[in-house]
């Protein structure tokens, strides 16, 4: 546990310094009473502040995706475990809106990883300024868990958009493998997808209009990944492409497959098959 | 907010009750707080003023301030006063940020002080657990908490502040006697008899003044209506409207070590003995019994007349003290014969005081005899009342033989000049005579309204206390009754509050820890000493485990970072560890292997990896880094390229 005194709290002991200098100076019990007050105002700060420090927990972090070398923001909750509502609490020094008793706040955190692969959350520090803000006190808490870092996405390798897709005039496209072209209008139905509404001609009518499109498919794509590479920045290089190249397909719907000299993932498509290309990536090692 | 205006206006509560702020002031001040605070709490945004007038404004309380003191109040403290009073108001209406509301309660904060400074009442303590409340709640909510929640634990906390705060009180080392500003009197306050003179008239200026002017307790055999009898000053000298004491000879009595001093050449007897507390008086001349043989007191030095009366140092006059006096009726009294002063006359009443002497007090009687019939003259043919003769050409011919009224201090007068009259030496006294005696606790208590006058006649060669007042009309001894308990309940609570809380001095922590000493035994002193060792060590076990050193390697990767940040000219907040070394390396492309050592360090202990090992390995790397980056900044001050991103 760590000690901070805030500048409030040097303010504040400066005042009780004076107060109990005019006190002995002058002899009068009331300024003596005044300084008696401060210091055990000041007393009472500290005691509260390690009471308040102790009923402080976090609980779990939620988050987004990680990439290496990218600041991601994490959410962690902080428990308050004790009787009085906490304020002035903060975690990794971003503050926290005060907590009820035996409630608990989430937190936006940012972590940030050098490296790809399997890591522990940082350590947590919590801060308490409870409850005059004279103290900072702060403890270091496990940061409650493991995180799949995934490799950071080079995407300067990642294929290009179509021209038709770029033009957007014509065709859209809603996932990869679907080239729509304009047919017509109909009424919009329920569960269709609401970017296919013209909004135009909805607005002329007075009910929506869905443009009604015909579809193409298209094939999916292969990607691979030389588990072999002799230099290993190289290699970590790669990869990055890679992971740009299937997050980029991904989002865009291609059905994209990933194999390895000695492994193959299935193509597919979805967050989840994204996720499941990336989380390999993140875990893939060198082959000698 | 609310919580800081109501703590601004319960600061200032007590100046009015002082001679600092007068009333009007007070309310002055207290409307626009009141305004604001009724704004707020109805909803409402507080009123505002802009800034050029707040500056005109202020600049008015400046020239204010300047008149103040060199025509009005000419004193420091009130003009300080009076100055915060006028800010604190202007204050109340800019208070737009933190800032402004932290100047407002610092301000705020210093009026209360100067309040309480200036306050002796018990009420005190719920005015300082309010105020403590006030702050504290206004704390918390600066510090981001809920008001309501702010309010309900400033409130436990207050409490809990209290508890603590009363045994720090005791133990605040005292360094010199307690300052009370209530005893200072103003001029026209104070009694008559610790003036150099009596003027008729002076002592009846006090018959209505409920205030209370000393407490007494008494340790001896019972009490009598003369036991209560304090004798503070003679007088011998008439001057026709008033009496002097101008040829009184004192000397110096020196206190011993243990507080003691004694008026006679040898030591007497302790028992009985009055102990007195002064609470309104300001006694220049000690109010002492009859008899009083020595006296106890925290003081260096006294000045004793030769007439028994013992007088203090003006320095002393301002300070709390109480003080103990030893009466032994048997101890030797001081050599203070009758002189021929005693038996002057004011020439232009000298033939009709002989005459009047001569027909009340025929001659052949003995001297008592002579005095009772002088008592009994003035029991049957005067009239009591309290009244003024000072406008008369003669005020002691008026009450004698024109009006047949007066009070005390005439009584005497005419009795102590028609005994001189019949050559009786004879002299007045003046002091205190009877009090209350408090049934919760056995202590008297003496009121201003007890202020008497009296004659000593000296008659078988010693000074003898003659009262020619009539006795119904002469302050008496009353005994409280339980009816009157409430009121004695009070009176207990404040002599309590005057006693060990605005009287507390070094003298009393001494006494408190001897108490304490002797209550523990010897077991319970080593237990004592050895729980106090055993905190002591906690405590610094405790701060060596709390004041832990901040890591090396993040003290040098903040002075890289705000280097980097000087360089490229973002703020040092912004700029993530990735971020710094992208600028190290845009600035020194061929430090990469030493910033790859440093960076890997300080990730490693930024993940909770202990590793001195890697502290101490990452040194020289870092010096290098920060010596390529101290080169470029006093060299090429080009912001380098690299990518910006919130940390």
């Amino acid at each position: 546990m760590r000690i901070r005194v805030l500048p409030l709290g040097f303010a504040y002991i400066f005042l009780s310094a004076v107060v109990s200098a005019a006190a002995a100076n002058t002899g009068n019990n009331a300024l003596y009473m005044i300084a008696a007050l401060m210091l055990a105002l000041l007393v009472v700060s500290g005691i509260l502040s390690t009471h308040s420090l102790g009923r402080l927990a976090p609980g779990r972090a939620s988050g987004n995706d990680c990439h290496a070398r990218s600041p991601t923001p994490i959410y962690v909750e902080v428990l308050n475990r004790g009787r009085w509502t906490l304020c002035g609490i903060r975690v990794n020094g971003r503050p926290c809106p005060p907590i009820p008793p035996r409630g608990s706040r989430l937190v936006r955190l940012e972590v940030e990883f050098p490296r790809r692969g399997l890591h522990d959350l940082p350590p947590l520090e919590l801060e308490s300024r409870f409850p005059f803000g004279f103290l900072a006190r702060s403890r270091r808490s496990a940061g409650g868990g493991a995180v799949l870092v995934f490799p950071a996405l080079d995407t300067r390798g990642s294929p290009p958009r179509s021209t038709r897709e770029e033009e957007g005039m014509k065709e859209r496209s809603s996932r990869w493998g679907e080239i729509l072209d304009h047919r017509g209008l109909k009424p919009f139905q329920e569960g269709e997808d609401p970017r296919h509404i013209h909004w135009k001609k909805s607005a002329q009518r007075g009910q929506l209009v869905g443009v009604e499109y015909d579809r193409r498919s298209r094939g999916s794509v292969e990607l691979f990944l030389n588990t072999r590479e002799p230099d290993p920045a190289r290699f970590e290089h790669e990869i990055e492409g890679v992971a740009g190249s299937c997050d980029a397909l991904s989002r865009r719907g291609a059905p994209v497959a990933l194999s390895t000299p000695g492994a193959r993932i299935q193509a597919g498509t979805g967050e989840g098959h994204r996720r499941r290309l990336l989380g390999f990536l993140a875990l893939v090692e060198r082959e000698p | 907010m609310i919580d800081l205006l109501l703590a601004a206006l319960l600061g200032a509560l007590p100046l009015p009750l002082t001679d600092l702020v007068p009333w009007w002031a007070g309310a002055l001040y207290a409307a626009p707080l009141l305004a604001q605070a009724w704004r707020v709490r109805g909803g409402r945004r507080p009123a505002e003023m802009s800034a050029p007038w707040m500056n005109a404004f202020s600049l008015a309380c400046l020239a204010l301030f300047v008149v103040d003191m060199m025509f009005i109040s000419r004193r420091l403290i009130q003009v300080a006063v009076h100055l915060s009073l006028s800010l604190i108001a202007l204050k109340a209406f800019h208070l737009r940020t933190g800032r402004d509301r932290a100047q407002f309660a610092l301000l705020a904060f210093f009026l209360a002080v100067a309040g309480a400074a200036n306050s002796t009442h018990p009420l005190l303590a719920l005015h300082l657990l309010a105020l403590t409340v006030l702050y504290a709640s206004w704390l918390m909510q600066a510090a981001g908490a809920p008001p309501r929640s702010a309010r309900r634990t400033a409130a436990v906390l207050s409490g809990a502040c209290f508890l603590i705060a009363a045994p720090l009180f005791l133990v605040l080392p005292r360094l010199r006697d307690p300052y009370v500003p209530g005893v200072q009197q103003r001029a026209g306050e104070a009694p008559a008899f610790t003036l150099d003179s009596l003027g008729l008239g002076g002592v009846a200026m006090s018959r209505n003044d409920e205030r209370v002017a000393l407490r007494v307790r008494y340790e001896g055999p019972g009490i009598g209506e003369e036991s209560l009898r304090l004798r503070a000053r003679t007088f011998s000298d008439f001057r026709g409207r008033d009496w002097g004491n101008g040829a009184m000879r004192h000397r110096m009595v020196r206190f011993r070590p243990d507080g003691t001093a004694w008026l006679g050449p040898r030591e007497g007897r302790r028992r009985p003995s009055y102990e007195l507390f002064p609470k309104e008086l300001s006694p220049q001349y000690l109010p002492l019994p009859y008899g009083t043989a020595g006296l106890e007191a925290r003081l260096a030095y006294a000045h004793a007349g030769i007439d028994g009366t013992v007088r203090l140092s003006s320095a002393v006059s301002r300070r709390q003290f109480h003080y103990r006096a030893f009466v032994d009726p048997e101890a030797a009294p001081p050599p203070d014969p009758a002189g021929e002063g005693h038996l002057a006359l004011p020439p232009a009443l000298d033939r009709e005081l002989r005459a009047l002497a001569g027909e009340i007090m025929p001659e052949g009687l003995d001297p008592p005899a002579q005095v009772a019939r002088m008592t009994g003259y003035f029991a049957s043919e005067f009239r009591y009342a309290i009244e003024d003769y000072g406008a008369a050409r003669d005020p002691l011919r008026e009450f004698l033989f024109v009006r047949k009224s007066g009070h005390c201090e005439y009584y005497a007068t005419a009795g102590a000049l028609l005994l001189r009259a019949r050559g009786i030496p004879a002299r007045v006294a003046a002091g205190f005579m009877g009090g209350e005696r408090n049934p919760l606790q056995d202590y008297y208590v003496v009121r201003f309204r007890n202020a008497h006058a009296w004659v000593e006649a000296w008659m078988d060669g010693a000074w003898v206390v003659v009262d020619p007042t009539p006795p119904d009309f002469r302050p008496s001894l009353v005994r409280g009754t339980l009816a009157g308990q409430a009121q004695f309940l009070w009176e207990t609570i404040s002599f309590f509050w005057d006693r060990h809380v605005i009287g507390f001095a070094f003298g009393d922590q001494v006494d408190l820890l001897e108490t304490l000493e002797e209550a523990s035994g010897p077991v319970g002193r080593a237990g004592g000493w050895l729980a106090g060792a055993a905190l002591l060590a906690l405590a610094a076990l405790k701060a060596a485990h709390s004041f832990r050193p901040e890591s090396v390697l993040l003290r040098r990767y903040r002075r890289l970072r705000r280097a980097a940040a000087r360089l490229t000219k973002a703020r040092e907040s912004t700029l993530t560890p990735q971020a710094v070394e992208q600028a190290v390396l845009a600035q020194s492309p061929g430090l990469a292997a030493e910033a790859a050592a440093f960076f890997g360090a300080y990730r490693r202990a930024s993940f909770g990896v202990k590793q001195r090992k890697g502290e101490n390995a990452a040194r020289p790397a870092y010096r290098r880094l920060r010596a390529a980056l101290s080169e470029r900044r006093s060299g090429d001050q080009r912001p380098g390229p690299f990518p910006h991103s919130t940390l």
